[in-house]
């Protein structure tokens, strides 16, 4: 399971639906693993939409196009920022890897050069968003020590459909005292083990940011979803809207490479 | 539509009651929206989007595409303005003074079309600014004089306007382009092929080359790129190396008082004497002549082609790339011819020198020939005659140059480090020519980290220098007050020597063996960003320089700055440019902006700026 996947922007294989019950209480651990090793789709592409909302209602559009794929060593994904013209042409690239952490690198189109990302940079906000460079990667659920605290109901639009939807409280302990985070807690459909909401909480168990996967929409039983992102400091709030997606349709390799940040 | 009359609003009742239906629609107002706050509701979130005016998003762009980028021609333009306010606190006399404001305008717009093997781009930067231009005078034989001129000109300059033809994976790209070598932050000694602008002082920036480039990545991870700029680089600098040049270096001489000793005259029979071993002493002065100092350089000349390549890989330990580079230096080389000069005299104070000499030896040692008769010899012969060799002309020429450079940058969790080395080999290989100035090593290692868990704080150090092998630095020691010997002008090895000692190297800004300092970075990212205080501490020390003429401690600048977004495309920028150099001559010590040494060359004035850049885009 990756645990921030749900929250990652081209992680949409968390959103496959097996549809099938569990059929005996599973511990959390169980339940984050089937989270994990769920069906996933090999690629994607979508046109998105970031929009920033500050408390006092500014509001501020990005247009991004985004791409991943599945390996076996992870998901790799590229995405281009398209507008606004402040930050039109900067490029984001990682290369998945479970094992040895993945490999991030940004292209700023001012200074024509390639970065890496190194990993104290990665709670950083993401080009201004909630989002920060770790939220973008994936995490085994090996990382985590899982506690299941409860059974909730949270209310969600699936299919355009909103219905109240019974989750395990997962709460998950962070085992890198390195990660910009010490806990989250999710919430993980109970018919379905697809999280559907997470908080996530800084290493004085302060609450940093909630996310919300704001709206469900299954086709060919692939899941995809916008996402809301919410800060607990000052209320500024990310969505992601998904548009125009292409669910395994293919991508082409040379799209993550390093040449293609640089093109 | 009509408007209400004036005269309801003279009614204070139905004044009054529209006054309080407004502040209940206000009370209403404040309580809805703070129900709305207070409701962390999932739909309460998602109709705050919903409720928010949409900022303005548009793209013809097609995620399902091959190719995600933009499509058709895109426009592009940003409008940038501001001013700065120069000042100098130390200017000897410790006073402050504001000589002007400087302010600039100007747009850059660009027009580019990317396809899948097919690209361009125009850019055009049009601006209105007011240069820093400085013209200094005799820097190398006496006090340092200088003075700053701030002229407005208006330039139209092009910026990166090229065809590209290929893909992401080989291609090829013909026009004036940017380059951007070097791993390194913000010192980057490998990144040289494009020319630089100084006359904007400390953030100078580059002049696009006209260039073909290629670039091939022969492994996914592994590219291989070479440049070719077919009339070279040239520098933009805000001074002018040959005005520097002193006028006394063109001077001839001219004796104005002769004192001739005539030990040995005396007669050898009745109308012959002997003369020999003549003895003179002169009094000289200077005469100014005629300044011929040339730049030998032409913009479209074929020989100053800049041809460069690397190979960089970027692998998952780290990206590291290698590089060379042969180009015409971007500093000049002086190039000084000596002729033989004259050393006048008039024929009065040749005459006066006689008599007093023939004067002064015993009338028995000339006996029997009359002194006015041995005087009428001397008269007759021709003024005996030296020679001084001086410069007849310096011709300023730019000598080709071969960069061979390394760069990697890896992280160290939590850090990023990297390193960036480059040798500037010259045509003097054993650092011996004094024609030649000698080559150089350049380099910067460094590390950046956000110290804080939320990475709102970011730290970014770097180490850099240059290291000049075997630079002559004793010409205050080998000439006294940093001149000739007088009586050594008339040798010509001597004074080629010193010519060239004193000027090929310091016209290039060889002024020290090594200079080296750290620069560290603190800025910190607030309300995501929008808002970004930061502080450039730079410290720069000097070693191995000609200490007889001045004891150069080392050198501070400053350049805070605070940026503020304050929306999409639309940026304001507080900043400053605060540089001071130490100076220990004579025993005191002051600080000043401006020096002669490498570290001061763009100094001359620190600078308050306020800078606002708006950027627009469409498809």
């Amino acid at each position: 399971m990756k645990i921030l996947k749900h929250i990652t922007l081209f992680s949409v294989g968390i959103l496959c639906f097996p549809h099938r019950a569990f059929t005996k209480p599973l511990t959390a651990q169980e339940i984050m693993q089937k989270a994990d090793s769920r069906p996933k789709a090999a690629t994607m592409k979508a046109l998105a939409v970031m929009t920033l909302l500050d408390q006092k209602g500014n509001r501020r559009d990005r247009q991004i196009n985004m791409f991943s794929r599945r390996t076996d060593k992870g998901t790799d994904s590229f995405s281009e920022f398209l507008s606004p013209a402040d930050v039109a042409g900067t490029r984001f690239l990682t290369i998945g890897n479970k094992t040895e952490g993945d490999d991030q690198r940004l292209y700023l189109p001012e200074l024509k050069k390639v970065r890496r990302i190194a990993k104290s940079g990665k709670s950083g906000s993401f080009m201004g968003s909630d989002l920060s460079y770790y939220d973008m990667e994936e995490h085994d659920p090996d990382d985590f020590l899982y506690t299941l605290l409860r059974e909730e109901s949270l209310t969600v639009t699936r299919n355009n459909k909103k219905e109240p939807v019974l989750c395990y409280v997962i709460q998950g302990i962070l085992k890198d005292a390195d990660a910009p985070y010490k806990k989250t807690i999710v919430w993980t459909a109970k018919d379905d083990p697809l999280v559907l909401k997470t908080e996530a909480y800084d290493h004085k168990e302060n609450l940093v940011k909630t996310i919300y996967m704001a709206k469900v929409t299954i086709t060919g039983g692939i899941a995809v979803t916008d996402i809301l992102l919410v800060a607990a400091t000052d209320g500024h709030k990310t969505m992601l809207t998904l548009n125009n997606v292409e669910i395994n349709r293919g991508v082409g390799d040379e799209i993550f490479t390093v040449q293609y940040l640089e093109k | 539509m009509k408007f209400l009359p004036y005269s309801i609003l003279k009614n204070k009742y139905i004044f009054q009651a529209a006054a309080g239906i407004f502040r209940i629609s206000l009370f209403i107002f404040l309580i809805l929206r703070t129900r709305v706050s207070a409701d962390t509701g999932l739909d309460d979130l998602l109709s705050e989007f919903e409720s928010s005016k949409p900022a303005t998003v548009s793209s013809n762009a097609s995620p399902g595409s091959d190719v995600p980028r933009r499509r058709g021609p895109e426009f592009s333009a940003s409008i940038e303005t501001g001013g700065f306010l120069p000042f100098n606190i130390f200017d000897g006399k410790r006073e402050l003074f504001w000589p002007g404001r400087g302010p600039y305008t100007g747009i850059q717009a660009a027009l580019y079309h990317t396809g899948k093997f097919f690209s361009w781009q125009c850019e055009i930067i049009p601006a209105w600014q007011r240069r820093e231009i400085f013209n200094r005078k005799k820097q190398y034989f006496e006090t340092n004089t200088f003075t700053c001129v701030y002229g407005g000109q208006f330039t139209a300059a092009p910026g990166d306007i090229w065809v590209h033809l290929g893909s992401s994976a080989r291609y090829i790209r013909a026009g004036t382009q940017t380059y951007a070598w070097g791993t390194a932050d913000k010192n980057n000694p490998s990144d040289n092929i494009n020319g630089r602008d100084y006359r904007i002082g400390l953030r100078n920036e580059k002049i696009p080359l006209l260039s073909v480039s290629s670039k091939i990545w022969i492994h996914k991870n592994i590219s291989a790129e070479a440049v070719y700029g077919p009339f070279g680089a040239s520098d933009q600098l805000p001074r002018d190396i040959a005005e520097e040049i002193p006028d006394e270096i063109f001077n001839t001489y001219r004796i104005t008082n002769l004192t001739l000793g005539l030990n040995n005259l005396y007669a050898t029979n009745i109308t012959t004497y002997n003369k020999d071993n003549i003895t003179k002493s002169a009094v000289v002065e200077e005469v100014p002549g005629a300044r011929a100092i040339t730049y030998r350089y032409h913009d479209f000349d074929s020989r100053n082609y800049s041809l460069g390549g690397r190979i960089s890989a970027f692998l998952k330990q780290a990206d590291i790339s290698v590089s060379y580079l042969t180009e015409k230096d971007h500093a000049w080389t002086p190039v000084i011819i000596l002729t033989k000069k004259p050393i006048t005299m008039s024929r009065a104070v040749y005459s006066n020198a006689v008599d007093r000499a023939v004067d002064a030896v015993p009338d028995a040692d000339l006996f029997p020939i009359p002194k006015s008769m041995v005087k009428e010899s001397f008269y007759t012969n021709d003024i005996p005659e030296e020679n001084a060799y001086l410069p007849k002309e310096i011709i300023f020429v730019r000598k080709r140059i071969h960069r061979f450079s390394l760069d990697g940058r890896t992280e160290a969790e939590p850090a990023g480090l990297w390193f960036e080395a480059c040798w500037s080999q010259t045509g003097d290989s054993t650092c011996t020519s004094l024609t030649e100035r000698n080559s150089l090593l350049a380099w910067t290692v460094g590390a950046d980290i956000h110290p804080d868990k939320n990475d709102t704080m970011y730290i970014n150090a770097e180490y850099f220098g240059k290291y000049i092998p075997q630079l002559y630095t004793r010409l205050h020691t080998d000439y006294p007050s940093g001149e000739p010997l007088s009586n050594m002008v008339t040798n010509e090895a001597y004074m080629q020597r010193y010519f060239n000692r004193a000027l090929v190297d310091a016209s290039g800004g060889h002024t020290e063996t090594l200079l080296h300092g750290i620069s560290i970075r603190f800025s910190a990212g607030l309300r995501r960003d929008t808002v970004k205080p930061a502080l450039n501490v730079v410290l720069l020390k000097p070693y191995g320089y000609d200490t007889r003429e001045r004891i150069r401690p080392g050198a501070l600048i400053l350049l805070p700055e605070l940026s503020w977004k304050v929306r999409d495309g639309l940026e304001l920028m507080l900043f400053a440019n605060l540089a001071w150099e130490a100076e220990r001559k004579a025993g005191n010590l002051k600080m000043k902006n401006w020096s002669d040494g490498q570290i001061g060359w763009f100094t001359a004035d620190n600078a308050l700026g306020l800078k606002a850049v708006y950027k627009i885009k469409r498809y």
